[in-house]
């Protein structure tokens, strides 16, 4: 733009390309106006996360800066608002801070720990609950916007933090919940945190988490069920003895899940039934073969319903199933 | 065999040519019935090795009559023959091996080979008349082929004649003379066996047709064998297989498209004259329905993934943007457009790969961001206009800054959809990432601007996040390439 040569150096108008306040300032609009127009609300969202995370520069603590209130602060109060705003408006400022704090953790920001604890708060929205605990797993997922090739600051704990704050404090509040579905929603935020953790992370608490996970398969939707079956199938194969105890439950709760007839049509959609069934079929091959010999007849009556099952994926796994725990019988007579 | 290899390269000449009738017996079982791959390998690298130190001691091309080299690679090239001329042909793929192993030895061993099986070898292939026999027999002289382009790739390093003096000598040498019948000489018949079988084979037969593919790049490859027209031709062959409506053989296509991109890495202009102008010229101006963008999906891949590199890639972004701007105005709706970008996308990605492994694109560095960015700033442009201002009551109030551009259509002008937007971002994303810090502020200057001429410092962003926010998406995507550390012009 060299044909402004007279424009000065520091004119105001350039603070406008400064990112901390250009991030501020895009805070601020998604906080206060209404009319983001479709389509473009995920570029302001992912401006503000890719200003945050590249260009806002760490500051010290405690410190105001002259700019005004930090990009963090105005997050959280955006959030302490929700209930004064718009359907619209809240929704946009949900999103926006989901996305902003999959900014903050990734690069360890201060005030990371502030959202992540005011988020959980919110889960027990009336309103908004569900729809936050929707976005729960933006958290952590891998994002197209900032990666490694986009040359995001990712540093420190960024896959442990968010689960390591946010599961104990879900769990105290899942427990002390009476409301179906504000309980329903901590689960579907479990179940996101849980898909994005990695599983070694998770492991060692399983047992704790264990009544959890099978209260979340009996009684909500389809995506809880399968995130709860899924992080008990990688406990099965990583950790069995953890789940030796609870072994009676499992089983019977996977039945449930198994079990589509036509007068008694399973509560599951058939991928979730598959899923069951790769969660059933792992138990032979990892658990102590005295304990799994127990219910073998009771399983290979079971799954005859799984082998007749509509839906030809689940079908599938019910002969992988079968195959797994028949082999378990002839091990143990080989070793008899 | 180790030891054995270790022991060829050490000891004498006479007493490892006394010996190599006996290696050559030994070896050969391993090879022809072989249990293990690993021991195979083995045996067919000392037998290379074999032919390479035969091969040392001054030879000449018209002395070779006689030499330890000769008796050997005669006996090697006479047994595989003979199972070549095998009615089962059980040995096929074995004799190959070894034949092209022996040959990559040295230009010499190279030279018996080609001068002791090739005249049989392809009399035999005329007259065989099951293809998968004749599959076999081709995939014979391919790696022959194979072993004459590792000699070339070595030949720098070699102590051997270059092969082009070699193949001279041996073209003015009188016939009936050892050194007489390089592989010069039977450039018009291979030429002619690989175009046939690609051309000639029924379309189902694609294994033959995908050795025909390999034998014409490999043709291509040698450096100054083929004539111009002759690759041109082949050029026009693979354009042809890529268009092939009812060809549902991906395996033959993808072939096609690989070669095709090796050979732009050779002969640049010719594949530009050629196979963007067939390629494009399939694609239609316009398309009556939607669902018809399915018919160039493969045309359009086929483009990105030859037109990645180098030169090439300037001429197809160039071409595919000029295609954009006449699909636009022909066109209803915006799905074949999509595609066109969808095509671009995916070049950009294979350049961004590229360069990662190493950069095979041959053009330097700056070149090749300069190539990037201009596409990314006519793209950017082509969605994007400058506007001025308006209030509540529509008074202009000189404020300049980009927005969406409207096509005029057919039916009318419309904005650019939401997919439209985000692919053209997506490959400024992409060219931005790959670029180092310093080149990036090209970039970073213009993150709000997208590239208008209106001074960025003009640019006031309250305004234009309330006005214009669907160009934040051009923008995001902008800032999503740079490097944490470059410099936007506020902080110059």
């Amino acid at each position: 733009m060299s044909e402004i040569s007279n424009v000065p150096q520091i004119s105001p108008l350039h603070l406008k390309f400064d990112a901390p306040k250009v991030c501020s300032m895009l805070i601020r609009h998604v906080s206060e106006f209404a009319g983001l127009m479709q389509g473009a609300q995920d570029s302001v969202f992912g401006l503000i996360a890719l200003l945050f995370n590249k260009f806002v520069p760490a500051q010290s603590a405690n410190v105001e800066s002259k700019d005004g209130p930090l990009p963090q602060d105005l997050v959280l109060e955006g959030l302490k608002s929700l209930d004064s705003k718009t359907n619209d408006q809240a929704t946009n400022i949900i999103r926006m801070s989901v996305i902003f704090t999959m900014a903050a953790n990734l690069k360890g920001a201060r005030g990371t720990a502030d959202l992540l604890h005011m988020l959980v708060v919110l889960l027990g929205n009336k309103r908004y609950g569900l729809k936050l605990a929707k976005e729960f797993k933006y958290i952590l997922a891998p994002s197209e916007l900032l990666s490694k090739e986009n040359y995001a600051l990712m540093r420190g704990p960024y896959k442990q933090r968010p689960y390591a704050i946010c599961v104990p404090q879900i769990v105290t509040l899942f427990k002390s919940s009476d409301d179906p579905g504000i309980k329903s929603s901590y689960l579907v935020a479990l179940s996101g945190i849980f898909k994005y953790t990695p599983t070694e992370i998770i492991l060692p608490e399983i047992e704790s988490l264990l009544p959890i996970l099978l209260q979340s398969m009996d009684e909500f939707g389809s995506s809880v069920k399968a995130a709860s079956i899924e992080v008990l199938r990688t406990a099965i194969a990583e950790s069995p003895t953890s789940i030796e105890g609870h072994l009676r439950s499992i089983i019977n709760r996977l039945y449930d899940r198994i079990h589509n007839t036509l007068d008694d049509p399973s509560d599951a959609p058939s991928t979730v039934r598959a899923l069951a069934l790769k969660c059933l079929g792992e138990i032979p091959g990892h658990l102590n073969i005295t304990i799994a010999l127990r219910y073998k007849t009771e399983v290979l009556r079971e799954l005859e319903f799984a082998l007749n099952d509509v839906k030809r994926n689940v079908r599938d796994e019910a002969v992988r199933c079968r195959f797994a725990w028949f082999n378990l019988a002839e091990k143990a007579d080989e070793s008899d | 065999m180790e030891t054995l290899s270790a022991c060829i390269q050490h000891y004498d000449l006479q007493r490892v040519a006394t010996w190599s009738s006996q290696i050559w017996d030994a070896l050969k079982f391993e090879v022809l019935n072989a249990s293990e791959d690993e021991l195979a390998d083995e045996a067919l690298k000392t037998l290379r090795v074999m032919a390479e130190y035969l091969s040392y001691g001054g030879l000449t091309l018209q002395r070779l009559e006689g030499t330890p080299l000769s008796r050997f690679v005669n006996l090697v090239a006479r047994e595989c023959l003979k199972h070549l001329h095998e009615p089962q042909q059980r040995y096929a793929r074995q004799s190959g091996q070894i034949l092209g192993n022996v040959a990559s030895g040295s230009p010499f061993a190279f030279h018996i080979v080609v001068k002791v099986v090739f005249p049989e070898l392809i009399t035999l292939i005329e007259d065989v008349n099951s293809i998968t026999k004749k599959r076999e027999l081709l995939e014979v002289i391919n790696k022959v082929l194979e072993a004459r382009l590792e000699l070339v790739k070595a030949q720098e390093s070699s102590e051997f004649p270059s092969l082009a003096i070699l193949d001279a000598v041996s073209e003015s040498c009188a016939e009936g003379t050892m050194a007489h019948g390089g592989l010069t000489f039977f450039r018009d018949t291979l030429f002619e066996m690989f175009a046939l079988s690609l051309t000639n084979s029924p379309p189902q037969e694609s294994p033959i047709r995908i050795t025909a593919v390999t034998g014409l790049l490999k043709l291509v490859k040698l450096p100054g064998f083929l004539a111009p027209v002759e690759t041109g031709m082949i050029i026009q062959h693979f354009d042809t297989l890529i268009l092939e409506k009812n060809n549902d053989e991906d395996d033959l296509k993808n072939e096609a498209i690989l070669a095709l991109r090796e050979i732009a890495r050779l002969h640049e202009q010719s594949v530009l004259d050629i196979c963007f102008s067939a390629l494009l010229g399939s694609l239609p101006d316009s398309l009556t329905r939607d669902e018809d963008v399915e018919d160039c999906l493969p045309v359009l891949e086929a483009l990105a993934r030859v037109g990645s590199g180098g030169h090439a890639f300037v001429t197809l972004s160039l071409r595919l943007r000029n295609k954009l701007g006449d699909v636009l105005q022909r066109s209803i709706s915006q799905v074949y457009a999509h595609a066109l970008l969808a095509s671009l996308l995916y070049a950009v990605r294979q350049r961004e790969a590229a360069k990662l492994h190493g950069a095979s694109d041959n053009s330097p560095i700056s070149v090749y961001d300069r190539n990037g960015a201009v596409l990314v700033e006519e793209l950017y442009l082509s969605v994007t206009e400058v506007s001025l201002l308006m209030d509540r009551r529509n008074v202009i109030s000189g404020q300049p800054y980009t927005g969406l551009r409207s096509f005029k259509m057919r039916d009318g002008s419309k904005e650019p959809d939401e997919t439209m937007v985000d692919l053209v971002g997506k490959i400024g994303m992409t060219v931005v990432r790959s670029m180092d810090v310093q080149d990036q502020e090209w970039a970073a200057d213009h993150v709000f601007t997208l590239f208008a001429q209106i001074p960025s410092d003009q640019v006031d962003m309250e305004f234009v996040t309330q006005v214009t926010n669907r160009t934040l998406t051009l923008s995001m995507y902008l800032i999503a390439g740079l490097h944490r550390e470059v410099n936007f012009p506020a902080n110059k």
